[in-house]
């Protein structure tokens, strides 16, 4: 039985990265971050000095360009996540697809397939750097990474992974809940607010020298706010990169997220399932934003 | 073997089913009538495991329920469109941990019985409505699951691919499959059912064969041809209403025993072509007991 369920994982993911890879969307979302760097290597006229870098600095850089990575990347997995789920639920396949195979398995699969797809958009995306790097001379990122330290690196690489779960799980539970493919923007909107406002507040935890006013008690108030995911994982790395926390914190941190995590998971598997079910009910969220968008077009026609 | 045992369940303040018992043998086939609402999908969401009943019990051969060995297609049906058939049934293949292989050759197969107009490699998208449904009911038979779950699997075919639909169910059974299906079509109830359940609001108001459900209504319709005269017909006894029809009389009856008067009087200047006294058709017998309050007898 335990076999069985590990390959209907398997199968719901290979069926979703076969579906993205054959999708324009997919192929979108790994090009146009590429044209917006060629466009800046072309004009923008960039130059990074690194001989001077102090591993401070590189934690700066680190702490301003995680949240801006976490937001990017959720941006685009969440909304692959959320066409992915609205696809079941609107081609109405979703009660045929839930007699074959259970909502944790369909959703662990899910979530699985865009680790992948994302992980292959990274290794693109390191492949074409090593390439850029060995044509220019220029070997940038190359000297950041090595200049960064291993358990700062490990660190910003769980703390991604930490954030995108929250993203999906969150966007599953309400897109699980779309009648209609135009209602895909709005189960994504509630899950980017959210991380778009920790990604502003973690620019302003990164001017320099916040923490150091009573610095006590707002450690306690961080450590217990950033405990909730993916807030923690926006913020976390800036506190780490500014040394306002320590690495026992931002470690901890990530292990308290995973338990809120797994126990969100548990809570939205039950609604995911309930979501590809039902016709009629909205989620919170969903009922709320479309309703308030029926309003106003009900008082623009008026 | 499938039981379901006093199951009940509540949404609110609404009862969706009440006290729901039967049982089916692998090769049996159960239909599960009722109007719309009647707790039908409900009692298929139960079976399925999506929602838990509120009490009582569905064992799977006296062990709590596994729907593993169950297919389900249900009323509310669709194929990802962008898709090709093979591609999709093969998605489905691997969900049920069927090698590739195996897939494609039953695919083949499945297609050629169901006379799928069309390639393996076309999409979704291009099939007609009947055809995608004929997809739809591979995806559900070429499994071979121990419990097949068929809402309202007729509706959307036309006769011809109905009866396709009809042996690939009788086939189903062959096998040792169980099936439960739903249908307002009382005539593929007939043809089909080995048991009839009927919901009303939640409530079993009939259950049995058909052959039990018959005798609780009684013969009580008779079909005269060659035989025309009604005022004589109607001062016997027991003879609740005549009509005239093209070729004799159609008559609805209190008892079936004067049935005997009848034939006694139709026969006695002779022969008579048709005399047929019969129990009424499900189709009756839905309306009813849908309309109970209304009609005083059948």
């Amino acid at each position: 039985m335990k076999i069985l369920k590990q390959k209907q994982v398997l199968a719901v993911a290979c069926h979703e990265i076969k579906g993205q890879l054959s999708s324009f969307t997919y192929w979108t979302i790994i090009l146009w971050p590429l044209l917006i760097a060629a466009i800046f290597e072309r004009s923008g006229n960039i130059h990074l000095d690194l001989s001077t870098s102090n591993y401070l600095n590189l934690n700066l850089f680190w702490g301003n360009f995680l949240p801006i990575f976490i937001f990017m990347v959720s941006l685009s997995y969440v909304s692959i996540m959320a066409n992915s789920v609205a696809a079941d639920k609107t081609s109405k396949i979703s009660e045929m697809l839930l007699a074959m195979v259970d909502a944790k398995e369909q959703l662990i699969g899910k979530i699985s397939a865009t680790y992948c797809l994302m992980l292959l958009h990274m290794t693109i995306y390191t492949g074409l750097i090593y390439i850029y790097e060995r044509v220019t001379h220029g070997f940038i990122v190359q000297t950041i990474i090595k200049n960064t330290s291993p358990v700062f690196f490990v660190y910003i690489v769980l703390d991604a992974a930490v954030a995108l779960f929250m993203a999906l799980v969150w966007v599953t539970e309400i897109a699980s809940y779309v009648t209609d493919e135009s209602q895909v923007a709005v189960a994504v909107i509630p899950v980017m607010l959210l991380i778009g406002t920790g990604t502003m507040v973690a620019f302003l935890f990164n001017a320099p020298h916040y923490f150091d006013a009573g610095i006590s008690v707002m450690r306690v108030y961080a450590n217990v706010v950033l405990a909730f995911p993916p807030i923690g994982s926006l913020l976390m790395p800036t506190l780490l990169a500014n040394q306002n926390v320590s690495y026992v914190e931002a470690y901890l941190n990530i292990v308290i997220q995973l338990v809120i995590i797994a126990w969100l998971l548990k809570q939205s598997i039950r609604q995911y399932r309930f979501g590809l079910l039902s016709s009629k009910k909205a989620n919170p969220f969903l009922s709320v934003l479309v309703h308030e968008n029926t309003g106003n077009l009900k008082e623009n026609k008026r | 073997m499938i039981e379901l045992q006093h199951v009940s369940k509540r949404f609110g303040n609404f009862n969706a089913v009440s006290d729901l018992s039967f049982s089916l043998h692998g090769g049996q086939i159960l239909s599960l009538i009722g109007q719309n609402g009647a707790g039908k999908s409900t009692t298929f969401h139960m079976i399925l495991d999506f929602i838990k009943p509120d009490s009582g019990k569905i064992l799977w051969s006296g062990k709590p329920l596994t729907p593993d060995a169950i297919t389900d297609m249900p009323e509310e049906r669709g194929l990802y469109p962008k898709e090709t058939i093979k591609s999709q049934l093969l998605y489905f293949a691997a969900l049920h941990g069927m090698k590739k292989a195996e897939a494609i050759i039953l695919l083949d197969d499945w297609m050629k019985r169901f006379n799928v107009v069309g390639k393996s490699t076309d999409k979704i998208e291009s099939l007609s409505k009947g055809n995608a449904q004929k997809v739809q009911l591979i995806a559900c038979l070429m499994f071979k699951p121990q419990l097949l779950i068929l809402d309202e699997p007729f509706s959307g075919l036309d006769p011809v691919n109905s009866e396709l639909l009809i042996k690939a169910i009788l086939a189903a059974k062959q096998q040792g499959t169980m099936v439960i299906f739903s249908t307002h079509n009382m005539d593929n109830v007939q043809k089909l059912s080995d048991y009839i359940v009927m919901l009303k609001h939640g409530q079993t108001v009939l259950k049995g064969t058909p052959t039990e459900i018959y005798r609780q209504f009684g013969r009580l319709r008779l079909d005269i041809e060659g035989y025309q005269n009604v005022e004589r017909l109607k001062r016997i006894q027991g003879v609740r209403n005549v009509t005239l029809m093209a070729n004799g009389v159609h008559l609805e009856l209190n008892n079936e025993q004067c049935g005997r008067v009848i034939f006694a009087e139709v026969t006695k200047n002779g022969y008579v072509p048709v005399f047929n006294q019969h129990y009424p058709d499900l189709e009756a017998i839905f309306k009813y007991e849908v309309h109970k309050k209304a009609y005083a007898r059948l």
